[in-house]
């Protein structure tokens, strides 16, 4: 079993949660971390992070921030995270409509950047709360 | 003497003024828990990303421009001040204390480019300098986001060398009814420990990194974990100034209750001894007229 917290500048969401392993999406791919893995410290991706738990999973969409494993203990400090059950699946997809809809004229390589990095982690977030 | 009349209205008047400096007392009060609750739950977060920074940039050849001093010719004033006002000296102090330090700063022939949060800081300031770039609405419901923004603003000024420094003035949250104010270096960000962060971080924090594998590589990390630093420290002061605003209604209301009551309380003698000296009159008046028809 492996310890997992999460923390984002506001809050807590998970605090010492037991869980069998963690799928975490790091800027190298993603990794699954199991019992015994060695001390690691990571940056994240904007994508989905899975828990497993006895009795099932938890996803949570994450982005900006770190994964620290240590000791059978996963930190991960995202500056932005919210579970799969608390996302607003509408206001996801209103996200993704107007990331689009600005991808489609001309911009410059950092609005361009910025706004295909909204229509991503919108669309994750649709994802996980299906 | 005031008539009967004047003095009735001037205690109620009093009392309304009471009612409001009251609910406002009731009010700063829930507002200063929640802030208090919205520091703590800051902490962990950064104090995570502190011991990332500070392990991995005390190691040696690891180099970042946000860590190098400069030698100061311009440098940035953030002035973090509150929305609104009645609240005490809370906005007086910080901008005494801003110009003090402004002031010590251009003797020395330091350019210092002035910002402002806080509607009250804009105010003050707009007189008597130039304002750099100004916020407003950020403070009610302090988020995270929004002060990364910012932040990414500011960073971005000390990158291309507009500025050799970013100071903060604030006020630190000592608690409900005591302020401190603060004039810090934001940049370049000093490794030293903070206060307080020394004792929740265990003294082996270097050895805790010793052996682990970094993915993609210290460098990279250093990369994102130096602006992250910056942010979260922002994003501390942002909430510790809030809830100092709070603290310094709440114990502003409470005074202006508590004389209002102590108004109430002589303007009420004042009537009572009024009317008293009204009805001695009129007996006077009664009595020497039954004596004149005798």
């Amino acid at each position: 079993m492996i310890n997992v917290d999460i923390v984002t500048p506001s809050r807590k969401l998970v605090e010492n949660t037991k869980a069998q392993d963690v799928c975490i999406p790091t800027r190298k791919g993603e990794i699954m971390v199991l019992q015994g893995h060695t001390e690691l410290l990571t940056i994240l991706d904007t994508g989905a992070l899975v828990l497993h738990q006895d009795g099932g999973q938890r996803k949570f969409a994450v982005s900006y921030g770190f994964a620290e494993i240590r000791n059978d203990k996963v930190l991960i400090l995202a500056e932005t995270c919210e579970e799969s059950t608390e996302i607003d699946v509408e206001r996801a997809k209103a996200a993704q409509k107007r990331a689009e809809d600005a991808l489609t004229g001309s911009l410059t390589e950092d609005r361009f950047k910025k706004y295909q990095l909204k229509l991503q982690r919108a669309i994750i977030r649709q994802h996980i709360s299906q | 003497m005031a008539s009967l009349k004047d003095i009735r209205k001037r205690i109620q008047s009093v009392k309304s003024t009471r009612q409001i400096t009251r609910a406002m007392k009731m009010v700063a009060a829930a507002k200063l828990r929640r802030s208090q609750e919205a520091i703590l739950s800051a902490r962990p977060f950064a104090y995570r990303i502190y011991a990332i920074m500070a392990s991995l940039a005390s190691r040696e050849g690891v180099k970042h421009p946000l860590l190098e001093k400069r030698e100061e010719k311009k440098i940035r004033t953030i002035i973090l001040a509150g929305d609104r006002g009645l609240c005490g000296s809370f906005n007086a102090n910080i901008f005494k204390e801003a110009h003090r330090f402004i002031s010590s700063k251009e003797t020395e022939g330091i350019e210092v480019a002035v910002d402002c949060i806080g509607k009250k800081a804009f105010d003050f300031f707009k007189k008597r300098r130039t304002i750099g770039s100004y916020h407003e609405g950020l403070l009610s419901d302090a988020k995270y986001v929004s002060v990364a923004s910012i932040a990414d603003e500011i960073l971005e000024t000390y990158v291309k060398a507009e500025f050799d420094a970013i100071y903060l003035v604030y006020n630190e949250f000592k608690s409900a009814i005591q302020q401190k104010v603060i004039v810090e270096r934001l940049i370049p960000i000093s490794l030293e420990v903070p206060e307080g962060v020394a004792s929740i971080l265990r003294i082996n924090e270097e050895e805790r990194f010793k052996n682990y594998l970094f993915e993609p590589s210290k460098e990279e990390i250093l990369e994102m974990v130096v602006p992250r630093h910056f942010k979260t420290q922002l994003f501390r002061s942002v909430l510790e100034s809030v809830a100092s605003e709070h603290g310094a209604r709440m114990t502003a209301m409470e005074n202006a209750t508590k004389n209002a009551s102590e108004m109430i309380d002589s303007l009420t003698l004042q009537y009572n001894k009024a009317r008293q000296a009204s009805i001695t009159k009129e007996l006077m008046e009664i009595v020497s007229g039954v004596e004149a028809m005798k």
